[in-house]
């Protein structure tokens, strides 16, 4: 039943091939017998599913109607708000705050679809992060290799899924962080378009730059869980096999977007080109400076939102994240509108590549997963942080706000390694179509490890 | 959070470190982790001269005036 995806579950159910009940008792099984080895959740919510699954056995056994995700176990990351639990966004600092009053409205769309939340997951310390090398609830270790990280800093919302703990899961993205855990698990992952989806609720990192959005195994399960997040309004399933088959001009990114990529990388972009057809080599100007610029912005946010913690206890951070954040009190305002000022800039010479282009194509991480506790990684013959370094390709393009299908490349048996399918501002559909072309040519696939922990 | 008299942009590399402890910092650093909170200051200085770069080949451009759409 694990190995069930998104639309097999809700199908299943749909039609009495399986009970809600017996879906979510056995992902509580999943949980119980897998999580202690990856460490994806923080917090299960047994009573409340078995309960929603049995009200929604009782509607199916009644003929009432039922949602598009009847019976889908899912999981959050842990910055958003569940009601009864207190919203942890990965700290200590907030474990003593109340309890959220409401679900997030992301997780309540969810639920009125028929999903079932079964838990709260692991990541990064308020999503300050690449690896979910979390300081106060542990790694979370990748299910391809539990010796590896999973990326971050929705490592537990990646990792939950590729171990096929649950075939659903919400997570983040600022920089990167729904992007990479999905490269480095073997998982798709959707960033949206800045500012398509509700992110009342989240608790916030970088507000001029976070994301939201959903993981899960197949194009077409991410296609319908986006629709249910976008409310219903144009949906993308309906067309998505005939907007598949239609021509796609693509540009593979190069120069800032492939250089220190390790050959398994390359490699595995190669063969995403060659099914898509892309003129290689395309270039964005500017890539280096809009990293840089989604770096000072980062720091000089999350550093006001913390100011009050920071100077109360910031010996109670994440020391990995408070040293940031400390480091971001020092940028004065001009360092933030300068950065705002260059957003306009690098978001001009993209949109002008988009004229000869439907969709652009880059390497989501540069690396395959590095090992937990590792500092640092070589790029371009040069030692640099692995924390600082994953988000390398995935930061010019949150920068600017682009919609982002993280795909992974079919490597069964391999550490994964993942492409982003780049589209225009509000063209998610094109970015899913093009995932949904490859996966059906065999060229991206997520592979879950067979074996479990 | 107290204004700094000097902008960032304006130091150049060696100041960074000290800036962690001048009189006049916008924020407390305890000793503990002094050492690599400017390990992070130096580095977002050089992230911050790499736009500062980038910029003045673009004098030109407009500051924005709205907030961003994608």
């Amino acid at each position: 039943m694990n190995r069930l995806g998104v639309l097999d579950i809700a199908a299943a159910i749909a039609s009495r091939r399986f009970s809600a009940e017996t879906v979510i008792s056995e992902t509580f099984r999943r949980i119980v017998r897998d999580d202690h080895a990856i460490n994806a959740f923080t917090a299960v919510l047994a009573d409340q599913a078995l309960s929603d699954a049995r009200r929604l056995d009782a509607d199916i056994a009644a003929g009432r109607p039922i949602g598009p995700l009847a019976g889908v176990p899912f999981a959050v990351k842990n910055l958003y708000d569940i009601a009864g639990l207190t919203t942890l966004a990965g700290s200590i600092i907030r474990k003593d705050e109340p309890p959220a009053l409401a679900d997030a409205p992301l997780i309540t769309r969810l639920k009125a679809a028929g999903a079932i939340l079964v838990g709260a997951l692991n990541m990064d310390e308020f999503a300050y992060g690449f690896v979910t090398e979390n300081h106060h609830y542990g790694p979370t270790r990748n299910p391809h290799d539990l010796t590896r990280v999973s990326g971050g800093s929705s490592g537990g919302s990646a990792a939950a899924v590729a171990a096929r703990i649950v075939p659903l899961s919400l997570g983040s993205d600022t920089n990167g962080s729904i992007r990479v855990p999905a490269a480095l698990c073997g998982v798709f992952g959707l960033k949206p378009t800045f500012g398509r989806l509700d992110r009342t609720g989240v608790f916030p990192f970088v507000d001029s730059l976070d994301h939201v959005g959903p993981f899960a195994r197949s194009v077409e399960d991410i296609t319908v869980a986006y629709d249910v997040l976008t409310g219903g309004d144009h949906p993308v399933a309906p067309t998505l096999d005939a907007l598949s088959e239609q021509p796609l001009r693509v540009g593979a990114l190069g120069g800032w977007f492939v250089q220190g990529a390790f050959p398994g990388v390359l490699g595995s972009l190669s063969r995403v080109a060659q099914a898509l057809d892309a003129t290689p080599g395309v270039i964005a100007p500017g890539a280096e400076a809009a990293r840089s610029a989604a770096f000072c912005l980062s720091a000089y946010e999350g550093a006001r939102l913390h100011d009050a913690d920071l100077r109360a206890r910031a010996g109670d951070y994440d020391p990995a994240v408070r040293d940031r954040l400390l480091a971001g009190a020092f940028l004065t305002d001009d360092v933030a509108g300068m950065a705002q000022r260059y957003r306009r800039i690098f978001q001009a010479e993209v949109r002008a590549l988009f004229a000869d282009y439907d969709l652009l194509l880059a390497p989501t991480v540069p690396c395959l997963a590095p090992v937990i506790g590792q500092p640092t990684m070589m790029l371009n013959g040069q030692a640099v942080s692995v924390r600082q370094t994953l988000g390398v390709y995935t930061q010019p393009i949150s920068f600017i706000g682009l919609p982002v299908l993280a795909a992974p490349v079919n490597r069964p048996g391999a550490l994964p390694a993942g492409v982003q399918l780049i589209a225009p501002p509000w063209r998610e559909d094109l970015a899913l179509a093009a995932g949904l072309r490859l996966q059906r040519a065999g060229v991206v696939a997520a592979n879950p490890p067979e074996s479990a922990p | 959070m107290a204004e700094q008299r000097t902008s960032f942009l304006d130091l150049q590399a060696d100041d960074v470190a000290a800036l962690a402890t001048a009189q006049d910092a916008p924020i407390a650093v305890p000793a503990d982790y002094l050492g690599t909170v400017v390990a992070n200051l130096q580095g977002l200085w050089r992230h911050a001269a790499v736009v500062k770069a980038a910029l003045a080949l673009a004098s030109d451009a407009p500051a924005p005036t709205g907030p961003f759409e994608p």
